[in-house]
């Protein structure tokens, strides 16, 4: 396991570096560079004059051919410096952890809430394979994994602003805060709360019909095993059968899965941020990429990858410990 | 009063494709601290007339019709239609049943000592240092090696027949009336199979208990069981003492089984040594004697058109053949083989 462990690591900052190379590459490639696009943003009928350009550029060190750029910021990476942003004037690390809370926030939320509701239902519709409350649980989850985001986006605004204006249910349509209580206060958190209740049903609706799906699934294989016969002919009820002896074995895929959504932990969903104008790394990365931010892009690429690495990591040193199969040696 | 006895048992699968009336009509009857041996061919319906008394008979089955009379201190319940808390005190308390595959039946993910411990837990009020006292006491009385160790251990750190042992343990916890073993030595290579086997043997003197093994190997029945019934197509066919079973075998099913034992094999000449022809799936039952398409006695038209009793010929012997004990001569082809 700690030979498969080193390896895995090893392999891994192979991996590292060839995305971030590539990514750096690409990204170069994109027609239009920093500098055009902040400049006709700010005021269009305006051109630059090729002077000033030029200065511009070798400031930020786009003079140079791209694979040379990148082993400049590799340098500077490996010495824990990412750069600073060149549309917003902030250091890129700045940046980020500004953006990580609200990002952090819904998708722990959203994952707790998928965990903590699918994992019931997901016992309940294996117990009750085939009934009717089984088949319709099972429909309506079904309808709502079919649901585009958007749409169910959508459908929610409509009902809580719209409809519901007036109503103690209106909900607000967009952003984290309506800008009056100070941060920090008890009635900032209820703002917040208040205003991440749309988005959160939004990034969970999906997962939630999926790990039912998920554990519903795991578990009807699980049931079929003999230890679970040999469970039932020692006198356990159904209850103790279903949590203690099936549900135990379905933690081991289980417990994979959530090491790999660890990225996605921090990434955020670039449509809910963006429809629900949400300030977190899902739109901080589309926003960089609309403006050729390149130190932005590629911090938030090193950091995507970084946690790809540690979630499968964090993946096999669960799944040793949830199956005393797999030895630590 | 015997310690279990089973009357007109009908269990059936009720699938998509029809009614699966896998046991059709068993009647058995075990009496205390006695050993009988469940044979017949694969499919014939052993493990579901085994789990109908455990009433576990798995969805989309269902036991539809008989009686399963359980001697409780002197006072005879029949489990079939017992409410589900009450069975859950039976299984594993009263009736203790292993299987016939020794390297799935343990969990996983539980330590051997955890397992063996939750049956006594199950069942008894006691803390957990005592259920764990009582779980090794347990792995001693199977004769595991080491068990203090084995206690700590996961099952896959075990070979297949301590694994089969420590199933045994668990069976064994609450000290049950009967015991129930499907097959317990299939899955296991020979010099195994004995020990287990002499360890049932050996249990079943100290601890008193009945024993219902279900088996397709006569050599084991021969040495291990009081009292024998044979099984075909969902119905017992032939019971008997063992003695007497297999000095005068009177259905020609329980002839051609005899004779096909590897250590008859040898008289190839005789045409039962092998019993030709495929076991009937219980959707397409045939009419009559089950038996008639494979019988080399075989007399139209009673045997195909009329379904034989099961009737008492001698004492305690009871066969399921119209014509048993007057059986006259073999055929040299079987009916089936002489359809083709
Ligand atoms: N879940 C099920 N659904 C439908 N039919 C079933 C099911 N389980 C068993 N059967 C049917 O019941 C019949 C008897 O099965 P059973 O397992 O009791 O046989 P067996 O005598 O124990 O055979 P073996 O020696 O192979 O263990 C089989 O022919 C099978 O068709
Ligand atoms: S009843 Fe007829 S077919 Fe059936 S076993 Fe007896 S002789 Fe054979
Ligand atoms: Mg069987």
């Amino acid at each position: 396991m700690i030979h498969h462990l080193v390896r895995r690591l090893g392999l891994g900052v192979v991996t590292l570096l060839l995305i971030s190379f590539l990514v750096y590459g690409l990204i170069r490639s994109i027609p239009g560079t920093p500098l055009t696009v902040v400049v006709s943003q700010t005021d269009p009928s305006r051109r630059l004059n090729p002077a000033d350009l030029e200065r511009m550029k070798a400031a930020y060190g786009l003079d140079k051919p791209w694979y040379q750029a990148y082993f400049i910021w590799l340098t500077n990476v490996a010495q824990g410096d990412l750069g600073r942003s060149i549309s917003r004037k902030a250091p890129v690390t700045e940046l980020i952890s500004k953006r990580v809370g609200p990002t952090l926030a819904l998708s722990t939320g959203s994952l707790l809430l998928t965990w903590l509701l699918s994992i019931p239902l997901g016992i309940y519709a294996a117990a009750r394979s085939g009934r009717g409350d089984e088949r319709a649980v099972s429909l309506v989850l079904y309808m709502l994994y079919s649901v585009p985001t958007f749409v169910a986006a959508l459908a929610l605004q409509v009902t809580f602003s719209l409809w519901a204006e007036g109503t103690p249910w209106e909900l607000p349509l967009f952003g984290m805060t309506s800008g009056g209580p100070h941060a920090g206060t008890a009635a900032w958190l209820a703002d917040v709360g208040r205003h991440a209740i749309l988005p959160l049903i939004c990034q969970t609706y999906v997962s939630l019909a999926w790990y039912t799906r998920f554990i519903n699934t795991n578990l009807q294989e699980v049931l079929r095993q003999d230890y679970i016969r040999t469970a039932r002919a020692k006198g356990a009820g159904t209850i103790r059968v279903m949590v203690h002896h099936a549900f135990r074995n379905t933690l081991i895929p289980l417990v994979t899965l959530l090491g790999l959504s660890l990225p996605a932990l921090l990434g955020g969903s670039v449509i809910i941020e963006q429809i629900f104008s949400w300030p977190g790394m899902g739109r901080l990365f589309f926003e960089s990429l609309r403006e050729r931010d390149y130190p932005t892009i590629m911090g938030l690429t090193l950091l995507f990858s970084l946690l790809t690495l540690a979630g499968q990591l964090l993946a096999d040193l669960l799944y040793a410990w949830v199956d005393p199969r797999v030895s630590m040696e | 009063m015997p310690l279990l006895e089973i009357r007109n048992l009908v269990t059936a699968f009720h699938t998509p494709a029809g009614r699966v009336p896998a046991v059709d009509g068993v009647s058995l009857s075990i009496e205390r601290g006695t050993t009988l041996g469940l044979v017949g061919e694969s499919g014939c319906g052993k493990s579901v007339t085994a789990m109908s008394v455990l009433g576990l008979v798995a969805s989309p089955g269902r036991i539809e019709a008989g009686q399963i009379l359980l001697d409780r201190d002197g006072r005879s319940i029949d489990l079939v239609g017992l409410p589900e808390r009450q069975l859950r005190t039976i299984r594993g308390g009263r009736i203790g049943m292993i299987f016939q595959e020794p390297m799935t039946s343990l969990n996983p993910v539980f330590t051997v000592g955890n397992q063996v411990a939750e049956a006594v837990r199950l069942h008894q009020k006691v803390s957990r240092q005592a259920a764990r006292a009582r779980a090794l006491e347990l792995l001693r009385l199977v004769r595991i090696a080491d068990p203090e160790r084995r206690l700590d251990e996961y099952p896959h750190q075990l070979s297949g027949g301590m694994r089969q042992r420590v199933v045994i343990a668990m069976a064994l916890a609450c000290e049950p009336d009967l015991l129930i073993a499907d097959e317990p030595t299939t899955a296991l290579d020979v010099t195994i199979q004995a020990q287990v086997l002499e360890l049932l043997a050996d249990l079943r003197q100290r601890l008193g208990m009945a024993i219902l093994l279900i088996t397709h190997d006569l050599g084991v029945v021969a040495e291990t069981c009081d009292e024998v019934a044979v099984m075909y197509a969902g119905r017992i066919v032939e019971r008997a003492a063992a003695a007497a079973l297999f000095a005068r075998p009177l259905h020609p099913y329980t002839i051609g089984l005899l004779a096909a034992r590897p250590e008859h094999r040898r008289a190839a000449a005789d045409p039962l040594a092998a019993i030709p022809g495929m076991v009937p799936q219980p959707r397409d039952f045939p009419a009559g004697c089950r038996f008639h398409p494979r019988c080399p006695f075989v007399r139209e038209p009673r045997c195909t058109a009329e379904l034989p009793s099961l009737r008492e010929l001698e004492p305690g012997h009871l066969v399921r053949c119209h014509y048993a004990g007057d059986l006259g001569d073999p055929a040299t082809v079987p009916a089936e083989a002489r359809a083709e």
